[in-house]
């Protein structure tokens, strides 16, 4: 029994608990949020991969207790309790997720003297939520902890005191359900085709031919599931609503939502993989979103003025690279895509962190009232340059590395143009970057902006520069990680 | 007299409430009525996962001592379903509060419970 | 003094056209960029096509070249498709939902 696996649920749900309870005692809930931001990591980094059955329910062991007329039957077989996978893949994304938490709620402590319990404990659900998304192997506890993040991802904007928080995170909330409903119905279309909600079982069922792999019942099920696909991790037609979120939140909170949203999109974008591969037109349909996401978003990110709207968008926009990789769907390309949602939970961790400080510094984020904040702090300027270098791909970062692959895996699919046009996104992004950066930081001050704070705080710093860091070593060292996810990926398809 | 299948009525019953529930919460501008259709949506989906479980004559799927394991397997309901739709629900629940909650809010701010006069075009 | 009126007016006039235009917008680099990001993958789709059919890749081209030069300052549309109001979004979401179900329901009886 390997108990390290359940912990990292329980733990952060735990301190979220706990926190919310005793928020009023500054000293003692930065200390264990703190412990915890560690904890998580840690835990991720030296737990032994294995398989948790929640209620002992390990079907080799109790299928011989089973009624004889069961024996052999495909119900002998099934998954009857939640099961729990960890393995190296979940390994890095739990660490990674665990990183980013550990950095925001850093820096969320320096933002404010008085800390907000709820808040934390929104951020420590949300935490506790994906962790669990990513382990699970059993896709209503998905969508139910799906749901958790999204309460959570509402709850972190309508903490926030900017304008029309609220307005936004009720959008989010009826949008969702239309979103959040029709992936459980899509669940049920499937349960009731299977009888089986465990994606290994699901996936056995299918590729074995014991049911019909086109039957109706199946390709609803598959519609539901991939339209709230699309809503769980912001491709079109909810990438205006998910960026609108974004920019709503706290830095530190932003950084986390995009974290969230990726961290859902590849659990639930891999279950449809493992699931729905054999559909016909699966691939080609998730290209035609990716295009769509990628052009939407990135385009509109070019014509904001808001910088924390741009990011927002950037960010979508990125994710719309993860799922192209995964709709072209070669062992390269998913190790891509995979590599591009490490890389894209880092770099958007490190952009709303390290603009936020500008919003910090000046309580605005209007690029045409800003400029000039160089001279506030060179390093911190120069290292949010780096990082939105890490995300249009220049070399040696870890944006380059996935971009390249992904490229590359277009072109040996023999689509060049998939290839071109995520090379002209890249340019899109890099474009819309310089200017934001160069608005922001590099042409003269205008005489009437005013600073709320003189500095920016150490954390900020530290966590970006940790940000940074990591986004070095993955782009100089990409083996590190794509070694992991091209045997994951072998096992996939 | 037509004997409906209960199972069938059921299915029926919920694509209905998950339609009425779309069409309210697209084309309603009162943000409470909104949410109401949203709880239709929510609860349509619950009986069709409810529905999906429904057997005929089934018994309930509690084993008790003294039961045949064989007999018990061939005519018990299937359990699954019951199980999700009481998470469902709670999240659903939860949604909810959270939602009219943030009607209440926006109600004091603009002292409007139009949707397109708070949610509207803005910039 | 009457001349200068009517000249001021006149200019004054000018420039509120020239605010509604949607050609004039004050992020112009960015309105650019997005028009021809939105225009290049347009084409580049377009192109995608030659996988299944060449004729009907060069046919969509042509509509593409067609539509794009008629419609041409395509950014502010589509900035303005892709607002916050919810009523857009609702919109949006629905027709993709219902496309989606439509296409892939009825489309696979006969693949």
């Amino acid at each position: 029994m390997n108990y390290l696996i359940p912990l990292m649920v329980i733990i952060p749900i735990l301190c979220a608990l706990i926190v919310n309870v005793i928020g009023e005692k500054n000293r003692t809930t930065r200390l264990l949020s703190i412990l915890v931001g560690i904890a998580i990591p840690v835990i991720a980094l030296v737990a032994v991969p294995g398989v948790q059955y929640f209620g002992g329910h390990n079907p080799s062991l109790i299928g011989s207790m089973l009624p004889a007329s069961l024996n052999g039957t495909l119900a002998s077989m099934y998954n009857t309790g939640i099961v729990y996978v960890f393995s190296d893949f979940e390994r890095i994304f739990i660490f990674i997720m665990g990183l980013v938490a550990f950095l925001a709620v850093l820096t969320y402590f320096t933002e404010k003297k008085e800390i907000s319990g709820p808040y934390l404990y929104l951020i420590f659900m949300g935490l506790a939520a994906v962790t669990a998304l990513m382990l699970s192997d059993d896709i209503f506890n998905m969508y139910v902890f799906f749901e958790i993040t999204a309460l959570a991802q509402v709850g972190i904007i309508i903490a926030t005191n900017t304008d029309d928080n609220y307005e936004i995170a009720l959008k989010y909330l009826i949008i969702g359900s239309i979103g959040g409903p029709m992936l459980l119905l899509g669940i049920g279309f499937i349960l009731g085709t299977i009888g089986s909600l465990n994606i290994t079982d699901i996936a056995y069922v299918i590729n074995h031919n014991l049911v019909d792999p086109l039957s109706p019942g199946l390709v609803i099920g598959f519609v539901l599931i991939l339209f709230g696909w699309f809503y769980v991790s912001g491709l079109p037609p909810f990438h205006t609503i998910k960026s609108a979120v974004y920019s709503k939140a706290r830095p530190n909170g932003a950084a986390i939502l995009q974290g969230f949203s990726v961290m859902c999109m590849l659990a639930f974008g891999i279950a449809l993989i493992r699931i729905f591969h054999h559909m016909p037109y699966f691939n080609q349909l998730l290209v035609l979103f990716a295009i769509i996401a990628m052009v939407l978003s990135v385009s509109m990110a070019a014509m904001q003025w808001d910088f924390r709207r741009m990011i927002a968008f950037l960010a979508v926009g990125e994710l719309g690279f993860v799922a192209l990789g995964m709709g072209i769907g070669t062992e390269l390309s998913l190790t891509a895509a995979l590599f591009q949602a490490t890389n894209e939970i880092l770099i958007s961790a490190l952009l709303f962190i390290g603009f936020g400080t500008v919003y910090y510094l000046t309580k605005t984020s209007d690029t045409r009232k800003l400029g000039g904040l160089i001279s506030v702090n060179s390093t911190m300027a120069i290292m949010v340059l780096l990082g939105g270098f890490a995300m249009a791909g220049v070399p040696p970062f870890n944006g380059f590395m996935s971009k390249l692959m992904l490229v590359q895996s277009a072109f040996d699919a023999g689509y060049p143009e998939l290839a071109l046009i995520a090379i002209f996104v890249s340019i899109t992004i890099f474009f819309t970057f310089v200017k934001a950066f160069h608005t922001i930081y590099l042409q003269p001050r205008p005489k009437d902006l005013k600073f709320a704070h003189e500095t920016i705080p150490k954390e900020a710093l530290f966590a970006v520069g940790v940000l940074l860091v990591v986004c070095l070593i993955l782009g100089l060292c990409p083996w590190i990680v794509t070694n992991v996810f091209s045997s994951f990926v072998g096992g996939l398809i | 007299m037509v004997v409906m299948d209960v199972q069938l009525a059921s299915l029926f019953c919920a694509g209905a409430l998950v339609i009425i529930g779309l069409f309210a919460v697209i084309f309603i501008d009162n943000i409470i009525k909104k949410i109401i259709g949203i709880a239709f949506i929510e609860e349509g989906a619950n009986l069709f996962l409810i529905a999906l479980g429904y057997k005929a004559g089934g018994v309930v799927p509690i084993f008790m001592p003294g039961m045949n394991a064989s007999w018990f397997a061939a005519n018990s309901a299937y359990p699954l379903p019951q199980a999700l739709v009481l998470t469902s629900i709670v999240i659903g629940a939860s949604t909810l509060a959270v939602m009219l909650a943030l009607a209440m809010v926006l109600y004091r701010k603009h002292g409007s419970l139009s949707a397109r006069e708070i949610m509207g075009d803005e910039e | 003094m009457s001349l200068y009126d009517s000249f001021l007016d006149s200019i004054k006039g000018m420039r509120s056209k020239l605010k509604n235009d949607p050609a004039t917008m004050d992020n112009v680099s960015g309105a650019l960029a997005a028009e021809i990001t939105v225009i290049v993958s347009l084409l580049l789709s377009a192109l995608l096509m030659s996988h299944v059919n060449m004729f009907a890749s060069v046919f969509l081209v042509i509509i593409l070249a067609v539509l794009l030069i008629s419609n041409m300052p395509l950014a502010p549309k589509i900035k303005r498709e892709q607002d916050d109001s919810l009523e857009k979004m609702s919109f949006y979401i629905i027709v993709t939902l219902g496309v989606l179900v439509a296409v892939i329901y009825w489309g696979l009886k006969y693949v």
